[in-house]
């Protein structure tokens, strides 16, 4: 059931980028965790363009809905468009309350939809969450 | 609990032929205090009926989650997988894939087809409960199913 980590953050808010960061307990996870803050730059990791030629492979995705210019709306369509990433786990970490932000992502096929809490202690419990029914329950895809 | 306002209670769907694995899941889930529903079909063909609430299923209840199997007879669990996230107002329903199968192939099948998460099953009852707890703990309280309302 263990699984090989690879966790790209796409997250504009450095201080919610950074409790991602810090609240995950497994040395092996934190030690593969990446962090870009746009869309545009989760988009050029994944597939290793421009700056991120030797970006390495990640089989999760922490997505933000809420970034400058493109939106995690507009990542979370480039990803299951390109046969390359279609299969990749995306968790959608939200500041929205609205019920369509959450009905879009999950027909888009995110995988799932977690609203940040704003309260920081919660916040932390939720990532910790992820961590343990995402990497100790669930098998995700092989890096590849 | 993560948030202070408790969560309506979860309707289940599960796609499973096994007879031991369906009363196991019967029994752990039953005691849940977050589950309110749990209806059982045992084979692709009739997980789409129900879904679409075609002949005996006209009453069915949309699920909150669907947990299913992969080897499943008539239409397998990825026939079934294929034909519900290509379909509007099923495919946003989040779909546990829960299978003996270990092959990598499998994973990957899956994940392409857009089921939200892959789990292995356990052979052993213990570990078995676990997952389904650690099911509970994670789709019940901390994800925002489709379903749920307001700040749920």
């Amino acid at each position: 059931m263990s699984n090989q980590p690879g966790i790209l953050i796409v997250e504009d808010d450095f201080s919610d980028a950074d409790l991602i960061y810090s609240a995950i307990r497994d040395q092996k996870i934190r030690d593969q965790i990446h962090t870009v803050n746009s869309g545009e730059d989760a988009l050029n990791f994944l597939r290793r363009a421009g700056p991120y030629r030797d970006a390495p492979r990640v089989n999760l995705v922490l997505l933000d809905l809420n970034l400058p210019e493109m939106d995690g709306f507009a990542v979370l369509k480039e990803i299951r468009k390109d046969p390359d990433l279609t299969r990749l786990p995306v968790i959608v970490l939200s500041g929205s309350e609205r019920d369509e932000d959450k009905l879009a992502s999950y027909d888009l096929q995110a995988n799932c939809i977690i609203r940040k809490p704003a309260d920081g202690g919660q916040f932390i419990r939720a990532v910790q969450m992820i961590e343990t029914f995402w990497f100790k329950i669930v098998r995700l895809p092989p890096v590849p | 609990m993560i948030e202070a306002n408790p969560k309506k209670a979860v309707k289940i769907l599960l796609v499973e032929d096994n007879e031991g694995d369906i009363r196991l899941a019967q029994e752990v889930l039953a005691e849940s205090r977050l589950v309110s529903q749990l209806d059982v079909v045992r084979d692709g063909v009739e997980a789409l009926a129900y879904l679409r609430r075609q002949g005996r299923y006209a009453k069915a209840s949309r699920p909150d989650i669907i947990l299913m199997d992969l080897n499943l007879p008539r239409m397998d669990g990825r026939e079934l997988l294929t034909a519900l996230k290509n379909e509007d107002g099923l495919k946003r329903i989040p779909v546990i894939v829960l299978t003996t199968s270990q092959a990598e192939q499998d994973v990957l099948r899956t994940y392409e087809l857009h089921a939200n998460c892959f789990i292995s099953k356990p052979v052993d009852l213990e570990q078995f409960m676990v997952v389904i707890k650690a099911i509970e703990d994670f789709w019940f309280t901390i994800v925002s199913l489709p379903t749920s309302r307001g700040a749920g």
